[in-house]
């Protein structure tokens, strides 16, 4: 997986939830819209759970509770890394030339 | 709301449900309330999970040939209903929308053969999945609206049963011709819907298959002089 791959946002906010620690669905529902203000919905986070789970960036975590927690895995973390310092650059960017102006 | 969300992951592919089921409904459980919004979110979320299914499955390039029929019927039967008389419900127009979905459908069935040792298995693929999408719709549309056809003669008022009675025969009257109204209205539109999706799926399947046979016959050819 490349950085120049696009990653659709909810799985980028589900990585980023994911990187504070384990958290199960209800759990990243309402982190993700503390900390991001989006509201998802829960066909959207496991759609995004789905596929992040399929591509190896997250993991789920053997848990004695009902719910089911996951948590990054090592291609997880580099993957993240790689799309914020992305995202870092094009804010950057984006904000010098915008005081160019 | 909530009720209506757990009949909903019922949606879902069985391949999802039994990976995820138990805790997408422990999720519902968890959250406090479900309005509109989280039932259509559910509803997107099926949809794309049995798209994401289809596509990645064995058959992912024949659910694009069904979905190519699909869209081309809808958009033939959307434009014959709504066109009026004109040039929408042509001869011409049917005929240009039917050479435009054999072409897209031959080309679907060339490049879905390139993955298969076996045309008949690719194209027995498409058949099954254009089946399931079109076929029974437009057969019961076709069935329905020559019933309807074949019924909708009116009936003179004075042949009428109890049209001296003080309120059955006015009553029953207006029901008839409503319903009347009414079955020349299916006549009319659904024999033109069910003809769009039959036209689409017929010519659809057979380029699919003729797509697919070009494809054997081209890698017999350059495997020979290879």
């Amino acid at each position: 997986m490349t950085a120049t791959e696009r990653i659709s946002d909810p799985t980028l906010l589900v990585l980023t939830s994911l990187a504070e620690g384990e958290k199960h669905g209800y759990a990243i529902m309402t982190d993700v819209e503390q900390f991001a203000g989006v509201k998802l919905g829960p066909g959207t986070l496991y759609g995004a759970i789905q596929r992040l789970e399929e591509r190896n960036l997250i993991e789920p975590v053997e848990s004695a509770d009902r719910r089911q927690p996951y948590r990054l895995t090592r291609n997880g973390e580099l993957y993240l890394r790689e799309q914020l310092n992305l995202l870092r650059a094009v804010t950057r960017l984006g904000l010098s030339r915008l005081e160019a102006l | 709301m909530k009720t209506l969300c757990r009949i909903m992951v019922s949606l879902y592919p069985p391949a999802w449900r039994r990976r995820y089921q138990r805790e997408f409904l422990d999720l519902l459980g968890d959250m406090p309330s479900s309005t509109y919004r989280e039932v259509w979110d559910v509803l997107r979320g099926a949809f794309r999970a049995w798209a994401d299914t289809m596509w990645r499955s064995e058959y992912g390039v024949e659910f694009t040939v069904a979905l190519v029929i699909f869209i081309t019927g809808i958009v033939n039967a959307g434009l014959s209903v709504t066109g009026g008389d004109g040039v929408w419900r042509s001869s011409a127009f049917f005929l240009v929308t039917a050479m435009g979905t054999t072409l897209a459908c031959g080309v679907t069935g060339f490049l879905a053969a390139r993955r298969r040792a076996s045309v008949l298995r690719s194209a027995s693929g498409g058949l099954m999945l254009a089946l399931s999408a079109l076929m029974i719709p437009a057969v019961v549309l076709m069935a329905v609206a020559y019933a309807f056809e074949s019924a909708a003669a009116p009936m003179p008022f004075d042949q009428f049963p109890f049209k001296n009675g003080p309120l059955i025969g006015p009553v029953l009257l207006r029901f008839t011709e409503e319903f009347k109204h009414s079955k020349e209205w299916f006549a009319h539109w659904g024999r033109s819907v069910g003809l769009s999706f039959m036209a689409a799926l017929i010519a659809g399947t057979l380029m699919a298959w003729l797509g697919g046979c070009a494809q054997l016959v081209l890698r017999r050819l350059l495997g020979r002089r290879g």
